[in-house]
């Protein structure tokens, strides 16, 4: 297949599970960046690191975060200034691995999704309703993400890659199913404060 | 050396998940097991006589919080007294002291004000304890407001003879501040409604907290007291007691109140004090705790986990940072597959969210409602504990190489009353 740019795009495999079966990936050539742009944004996130670790400390934990962020982009930027040919990674390669990372955080959400509902709950809809909300978020985000990140790596930087791996990775996966479960335990404790609710209680 | 990086990496991992898999168990003993109760049912027995210790440095602000609050707590005014400590205080505290101790026969005050005394909570206690006349001491911080029944039940617990030590349940007050305080309330419940009670209830290691709690007069005074060099004087008696056969009770009834810290800055310098204090009794107790010959299997493994609970959040840092090399020296093969599945479930099942379903165990058993809803916020929180926790673990480390004297560094109060309004208006009532 070719795409309009006229890069070639195709679809390969990868083992993950032995027994279950193969893993299609898209693969691409991604656009690797000049030693200019690797030197501005190496320069731009040494000053976001600088100001961000001066400046807002009502917002402590959010700086720290997007410093560590920050900092992956540096020392990305840095690798690519210093050893841009040993990248040692083509998007292809990442293609491939965003899929079995997003494969394994998909079995992941649904094994802690599972656990952590019906621990709190053991049974009725409320359970099945956010299991299955987080597995449906966590498929459709992960999804979507992944063609953002192809587009984002392909049309401008490879050097963006180690920022989206390790930053924008799958921390927001767990992020949304975290929320999900915050509501869900909010409608249980509603449920537990009713009356049919209090006599679930054993003690 | 990518070995070894790979072979961290996995290490990480395990320990990951058997913090996981504890947290798990807690959150499950606590939910569907069969609960512990303390003493709490014959507290009409006859109780022995306490003194309440108050170490104060500077707490003019919450002084008479804590006096009101102790003075209206249920307990024989004959075998109760109040020690409070001005520790080198430069602002109303002494003043005020003095006041409610003109007023109220039960309060001793007790002035620590030569410049060349070394200065600091454990040092304040000893000198409490030293002309304390009780049986059984009760530890707060100025900042604490226990509720009323609270001495009765905690003293109520040393009516089993092997149990050295009780701890109470700390709730904070001002929850609804700002987003902090709503996460440590969210961390607070999960610490103490679930963790503690669960660890309590597997008869594991519940630890005293330094406030909100009891401990024998004889165990401490044998051994002279507390350690003066230590920042965590409280889980260094949690372990030196535990080491010695006592048991460590906690009554998750027994409630007190307190003021969490309302900045990110208060928090940070809080928690990087705890990790220091911390990780100093974690140096000094690690090898004896494995080698116990007082403890099971199970409660060595729990209290070597316990022990270690402000050392891995910068083993996770490193971590963070071991992955990162691997990434750039192309030996992604590691992190992707099976071990990465391992890895992304027990990093943010504990680490980057907590232990998020045992918080919200807590929670529901709490009954709080939208106070949940702040869950997910825990995540950012977590990279700020790692950073600051680990800057508490170098402190730690320089103290145990250099030597060096542990100074105490105290958390901001938040209580709005003027001290020197309060000395005054105080000093009218107590005339009266």
């Amino acid at each position: 297949m070719r795409a309009t740019t006229g890069t070639t795009v195709t679809v390969e495999t990868v083992l993950f599970i032995p027994w279950v079966g193969d893993v299609s990936y898209i693969s691409l050539e991604g656009a690797t960046p000049t030693f200019t742009f690797s030197l501005i944004n190496a320069v731009v996130s040494l000053l976001f690191i600088l100001i961000a670790s001066q400046t807002n400390r009502s917002n402590r934990p959010l700086m720290i975060y997007l410093c560590m962020g920050l900092f992956v982009h540096l020392v990305s930027s840095l690798f690519f200034i210093f050893f841009p040919e040993r990248f040692p990674y083509s998007l292809a390669d990442y293609s491939k691995l965003y899929i079995l990372q997003q494969i394994g955080t998909w079995l992941t959400i649904a094994l802690i999704s599972g656990v952590a509902t019906d621990l709190i709950l053991s049974r009725g809809g409320y359970k099945y309703a956010a299991f299955f909300i987080t597995v449906l978020y966590s498929f459709i985000f992960g999804c979507v993400r992944y063609v953002v990140y192809l587009y984002i790596l392909y049309k401008f930087s490879l050097l963006y890659m180690a920022m989206l791996f390790f930053i924008f990775g799958v921390l927001y996966d767990f992020l949304g199913m975290i929320a999900i479960y915050a509501l869900f335990v909010r409608s249980v404790s509603d449920l537990m404060s009713s009356r049919s609710g209090r006599e679930v209680w054993r003690w | 050396m990518v070995t070894i990086m790979k072979t961290y990496f996995i290490i990480m991992i395990l320990v990951m998940l058997i913090y996981m898999v504890r947290h798990i168990v807690f959150s499950y003993n606590r939910l569907y097991s069969q609960q512990k109760i303390s003493c709490r049912d014959i507290y009409d027995s006859d109780l022995p006589k306490i003194s309440v210790l108050l170490p104060m440095h500077n707490e003019g602000k919450v002084i008479p919080l804590i006096f009101k609050s102790l003075l209206e707590c249920e307990y024989d005014p004959d075998k109760l007294e109040i020690i409070a400590v001005n520790d080198h205080s430069t602002d109303a505290t002494g003043e005020i002291i003095d006041h409610y101790a003109k007023a109220y026969p039960i309060i001793r005050p007790l002035h620590r004000l030569d410049p060349d005394q070394q200065r600091g909570k454990p040092v304040a206690l000893n000198d409490a304890m030293s002309i304390a006349s009780g049986e059984i001491f009760v530890v707060f911080d100025a900042d604490y407001r226990p509720s009323k029944n609270l001495l009765k039940k905690l003293v109520s617990a040393f009516c089993d003879p092997i149990v050295g030590v009780v701890m109470g349940r700390v709730i904070p007050v001002n929850t609804g501040t700002n987003l902090l305080t709503n996460l440590l309330n969210l961390e607070r419940t999960g610490g103490y409604q679930v963790d503690q009670q669960a660890r309590y209830n597997l008869n594991l290691l519940p630890q005293y907290g330094g406030t909100v709690g009891a401990f024998r007069k004889e165990l401490l005074m044998k051994d002279g007291g507390f350690d003066e060099h230590i920042l965590a004087e409280d889980t260094e008696l949690t372990y030196r007691l535990a080491l010695e056969g006592w048991r460590v009770a906690y009554d998750n009834s027994a409630e007190c109140y307190e003021e969490a810290p309302e900045t990110w800055d208060a928090r940070g310098k809080q928690v990087r004090r705890w990790s220091r204090g911390h990780n100093e009794v974690m140096f000094r107790y690690l090898g004896r705790t494995l080698r116990s010959q007082r403890l099971r299997f199970i409660q060595k493994f729990d209290a070597v986990l316990l022990l270690m609970v402000y050392t891995v959040p910068f083993l996770l840092g490193l971590a963070f940072l071991d992955c990162i090399a691997l990434f750039f020296l192309g030996k992604m093969s590691i992190i992707a597959g099976w071990v990465f599945v391992l890895f992304v479930g027990a990093f943010n099942a504990w680490g980057n969210f907590a232990p998020f379903y045992e918080i919200a165990a807590g929670a529901l058993l709490d009954g709080m409602k939208n106070e949940i809803l702040a869950l997910p916020a825990l995540c950012f929180s977590f990279y700020f504990y790692m950073w600051n926790i680990s800057f508490g673990l170098f402190d730690a480390l320089i103290d145990m190489v250099t030597n060096r004297r542990v100074d105490w560094i105290k958390t901001d109060r938040y209580a709005e009353s003027d001290p020197d309004k309060i000395a005054v208006s105080n000093g009218k009532a107590a005339e009266k």
